[in-house]
């Protein structure tokens, strides 16, 4: 469970995040919605451990974020971040090195599933071969929380279907999924509850289908409410 | 740790592969000029080999600072701060990379030049008097008989002071992308920080060895020396802590 109490982030004079207060609960999938500039990236970097909060606590499981914290917790960022030199297989090999909870097995069948070659360059990719491999990075972990930046950022329309039922059979029982996404309408079908975020702060936070009934409008005409 | 040491040194490996493909380059120059006895060849051979050597070996330790520096600025760094290790084996595992890979280089490089000088006094027959050539030479440059412990002071003195350079850039980086994130001007300000910390290094050293070690021009391996070395070693130990300490609880990458 991520427990987030009065968390901020401070950059040169802007606040990316802003007295966040936040609960994850085990076994859930969560939107994280937000226009760009909202927050939502820096927010799952501080619960990945890359990026340290300037203000609040920030609990996984009732630890701080660090080395335990890493070992349970997958992060899949937006950015391209592998080494230039790798490989396919090389990617695999590095998370196998350093991840216990990753299997080859999985990540070969995840590899296959996505169109990739072991031989490929990673740096020679597609935006969306490159998104589908750290996708396959990721879900090859056996984690306890998976937090996705923008997973279907450069996916076509016709796989974004089958990376989605990938993501969600990774939340087998006990599994966390954070999903940040601008194709809201994608992820609403799949989510429990939703964040919206917008400049730094949560505006809205609940279960999706309570919010759904209390409001009388899907998720997707909320954010085009909450953002426009 | 043997994996984070595993990853660096992949990192870095082009340059040392470039590197090797020169060398072997020049050495078949040099035995090309030995067996068919073109003095030119051999010469030119051996004296770039020994260029490259020096150049190479500046090259690579510059090497590990810049790809330290990249591990902190580029989004290459998720590869390393994602992983479940703390800190002190992350920075450890850079400094005994470059440790590693210097030594394997500089003795490679040695191997290969006193091969090669050792070949030619073969062929000139000239091999007897190698040492005392060698002796003479220095003898001539410092005007002293090579003692043992003057040259492993020195040897363990220029691995020291060379580590410090390396240590104190990486704190000197690590200081500038953390605490002085927000700074205008950071990579200047890295390297400002850097001359700053060298210098209070210097001074400290100084210090600490007020009646000195040389007399005249001469080196003399006395406490005050070992003293010398000692600042040093612990420039580069706090170097190393702190790096290691401010990644733990500053970096944002």
């Amino acid at each position: 469970m991520v427990e987030a109490k009065m968390v901020g982030k401070r950059y040169l004079g802007k606040q990316a995040v802003k007295d966040v207060d936040m609960v994850w609960e085990d076994g859930k999938i969560y939107a994280l919605l937000g226009p760009n500039g909202s927050g939502k990236t820096t927010f799952m970097k501080m619960v990945a451990g890359l990026v340290k909060p300037t203000s609040g606590t920030l609990f996984y499981n009732k630890e701080k974020i660090g080395v335990a914290s890493k070992k349970k917790v997958a992060y899949m960022s937006t950015e391209p971040f592998f080494y230039s030199y790798m490989s396919v297989k090389h990617v695999g090999k590095y998370y196998a090195d350093f991840f216990e909870d990753f299997s080859m097995e999985r990540y070969e069948e995840l590899i296959g599933r996505m169109d990739l070659k072991m031989t490929d360059k990673a740096k020679e990719l597609s935006s969306g071969l490159a998104a589908k491999l750290k996708i396959a990075a990721t879900l090859a972990r056996d984690a306890q929380l998976y937090m996705l930046d923008e997973p279907l950022n450069g996916i076509d329309i016709i796989a974004r279907e089958s990376v989605i039922q990938t993501i969600v059979e990774a939340a087998g029982e006990g599994k966390t999924i954070v999903i940040s996404s601008h194709l809201v309408d994608e992820l609403e079908p799949i989510v429990d509850s939703v964040v919206f975020m917008k400049q730094g702060s949560v505006v809205l936070a609940g279960d999706a289908e309570e919010i759904r009934s209390e409001r009388g409008k899907s998720i997707v005409d909320l954010y085009k409410e909450v953002y426009a | 740790m043997g994996k984070l040491i595993k990853y660096e040194f992949r990192k870095q490996l082009l340059s040392k592969l470039v590197v090797g493909f020169v060398v072997i380059a020049l050495q078949i120059l040099y035995f090309a000029g030995v067996i068919f006895d073109k003095e030119n060849w051999a010469g030119m051979g051996l004296a770039i080999t020994m260029i490259v050597a020096m150049i190479s070996l500046l090259y690579f330790s510059f090497e590990s600072i810049v790809t330290y520096s990249n591990d902190l600025r580029t989004k290459q760094s998720y590869m390393l701060f994602l992983t479940p290790r703390n800190m002190f084996q992350v920075v450890g595992a850079k400094l005994i990379t470059t440790i590693l890979q210097i030594f394997v280089c500089g003795c490679a490089f040695v191997a290969i030049i006193i091969g090669d000088v050792f070949l030619l006094c073969v062929i000139k027959g000239d091999i007897k008097d190698l040492i005392e050539v060698a002796k003479e030479f220095f003898k001539m440059l410092t005007g002293v008989e090579i003692r043992l412990i003057e040259v492993i002071y020195v040897v363990i003195m220029l691995l020291v002071a060379w580590l410090v350079f390396i240590a104190l850039a990486m704190f000197a980086i690590t200081l500038s992308t953390t605490l002085l994130s927000t700074w205008k001007f950071k990579g200047v300000l890295s390297v400002g920080i850097y001359f700053a910390l060298d210098w209070c290094v210097s001074k400290v050293a100084t210090l600490v060895t007020p009646t000195g070690f040389l007399e005249g021009e001469y080196l003399v391996v006395n406490t005050e020396a070992w003293a010398f070395i000692g600042v040093y070693a612990a420039a580069l130990v706090l170097s190393y802590v702190g790096t290691a300490l401010l990644l733990e609880k500053k970096v944002s990458v």
